[in-house]
């Protein structure tokens, strides 16, 4: 019965895409802009990093690995799962009334039925610039299956974070609600070896955002030695426990709706 | 109703009132402007969200620069005070004058309210200008108040230029505004032909991001990408009022920068006219 049900997201999904799809030039434009953004923070290591032959004890293509990884991490979120842009200004519309009369779970549903075009951009510059990185490094072929793993989990807890976030403007009612905003900051700047940071804000990105669990910590056993739990257990571990944190502020957020009655 | 006699002159509802005139553009200006300012406002506590999100967005920029001054990353031309208050002044001025203009400007073509904009006797691009000054005047002045508590803790002589030539800094910000006005009002008129605003929005802010200083003095870009940056129009928005700031720039070069800018602001303010026009004549409005 559940699997069945998952046909209903899945058909959901792809019809959403196929119409997205339709507009090339939007898809091109798009496409090409998410991979000039990622670029341009390459940039921006390049000119900082012309005083030193590091940073943090990280190589250039060890750091090129951590922006690829969290980009296409980036991309699969908002291919599969970018509806949350929009629940703002659902929420003071009362658009979301028909998503609650649907015979589906509200949360997933609401999250696979805008895949961003972009996304593609974010995406496959993200798995271009993983692919450079373990070419340059000469990594093992087991490393492209865990980097799979961590992308996925990276996703996951993107994802999870936003969903926390975004569930505050059951709260905080408004068309523009920025705080989410911060999160896509903050996983920006887990792109570079968090041990250049501040304590608190290298242990901010670990346990509390914990973007350096599927980022700077595996990546931190694959070049310079650690234990694999770090690498394998605990991407997942971070990415179960924030997809239930978000799960739960969904939920809460959800007992807080008020229709506009419109 | 008695029809109209065969060749009467008809009414139009546009030709009747006529194009306002100079004064009536400048109160219709007004007008727009405050609205902008009231819809900004109306969301008050979104500003500490809005000023939070822009600090995080620099998180990244400044942690590393501390790390990379910190380990003598720097060159010997530039000291680690006048970077910091370099980047201080970036973010205050790069908050000030964020925008969604492109969105904003892409939801009413989508919508079909383009039409009741153009058909406004007022002309589209001031009329934009207007809403959108409406949008960055709160933004700057709280990007003010947040320079001048960061020049309360930061050392003031990097910024020296403030006190030697206050009137070249002040219009040079001015002319910033305009110029950041005039990028985002081309990107935006994108979304005439496209059916998403993001693209334009992305390529735009991934520019700014390059070009703009906003990583960094340019001085620190390698030659080739000096050039570039020196050839195109985002230095201007940051980097040359901060090079004023910081009295980087003087006297003559000071001035020659600010005809470089407003160079540029017009420029493209004239290309953005012309690129309306030229687009005006391929929009199609969904009727209904």
């Amino acid at each position: 019965m559940e699997f069945a049900g998952l046909r209903v997201y899945a058909k959901a999904f792809k019809a959403v895409l196929m119409t997205k799809l339709e507009y090339r030039v939007d898809f091109a434009i798009g496409a090409f802009s998410a991979g000039a953004l990622q670029l341009s923070g390459l940039l921006f290591l390049n000119v900082a990093l012309q005083g030193l032959p590091t940073l943090g004890g990280w190589t250039l293509p060890e750091i090129v690995f951590l922006f690829g990884l969290t980009g296409a991490a980036l991309g699969m979120s908002e291919l599969c799962f970018n509806h949350l842009w929009s629940l703002p200004f659902y929420v003071v519309t009362g658009e979301l009334d028909r998503l609650l009369l649907y015979p589906v779970r509200s949360l997933p549903f609401f999250l696979v039925t805008s895949p961003e075009l972009h996304a593609f951009g974010n995406l496959f510059t993200g798995l271009a610039l993983m692919g450079w990185a373990g070419w340059e490094l000469q990594l093992s072929w087991w490393a492209a299956p865990l980097a799979l793993w961590w992308m996925a989990c990276g996703t996951i807890i993107y994802t999870g974070v936003l969903v926390v976030l975004f569930s505050l403007s059951f709260v905080f009612v408004g068309p523009k609600f920025s705080l989410p905003f911060i999160a896509n900051h903050l996983l920006l700047a887990s792109r570079y070896p968090l041990g250049i940071f501040p304590w608190a804000v290298k242990w901010g990105l670990i346990v509390i955002i914990p973007y350096g669990a599927f980022g700077f910590l595996p990546a931190h056993w694959l070049f310079h030695g650690g234990s694999l739990v770090w690498s394998v257990v605990l991407p997942g571990a971070a990415a179960f426990a924030v997809a239930v944190a978000g799960k739960l502020s969904w939920e809460a957020g959800l007992r807080r709706y008020e229709s506009t009655g419109s | 109703m008695t029809p109209p006699e065969a060749g009467a002159k008809t009414a139009s509802p546009v030709s009747d009132r006529g194009h306002p005139g100079l004064a009536g553009e400048l109160r219709t200006g007004i007008v727009f402007v405050m609205r902008g300012l009231q819809t900004r406002l109306a969301y008050t506590g979104a500003y500490a969200w809005d000023a939070v999100a822009a600090l995080m967005a620099f998180l990244s920029v400044i942690l590393v620069w501390v790390h990379v001054s910190g380990k003598g990353g720097l060159p010997a031309t530039l000291e680690r005070s006048s970077l910091f208050a370099y980047l201080t002044f970036a973010y205050c001025l790069n908050f000030g004058i964020g925008t969604w203009l492109e969105f904003h400007m892409g939801r009413r073509v989508r919508t079909g309210l383009i039409a009741t904009d153009l058909l406004k006797p007022i002309d589209f691009q001031w009329m934009q200008f207007c809403g959108f000054l409406g949008e960055v005047l709160p933004q700057c002045l709280i990007g003010g108040l947040i320079l001048i508590m960061g020049m309360s803790v930061l050392p003031l002589a990097p910024f020296a230029g403030l006190g030697a030539q206050p009137l070249a800094c002040l219009v040079s910000i001015a002319f910033a505004v305009a110029l950041q006005f005039a990028i985002c009002y081309g990107f935006g008129l994108v979304s005439f032909v496209t059916h998403f605003s993001y693209g334009a929005f992305a390529l735009r802010t991934a520019l700014h991001f390059m070009f703009s200083g906003m990583m960094g003095p340019l001085a620190l870009f390698q030659p080739g990408l000096r050039e570039w940056a020196a050839a195109l129009p985002f230095a201007h928005i940051l980097h040359t009022p901060a090079s004023l700031m910081l009295g980087w720039a003087r006297g003559g070069d000071a001035w020659m920068l600010i005809a470089q800018q407003a160079a540029w602001t017009l420029g493209l303010l004239l290309a953005g006219r012309l690129l309306l026009a030229f687009l005006i004549r391929r929009l199609v409005i969904q009727g209904g």
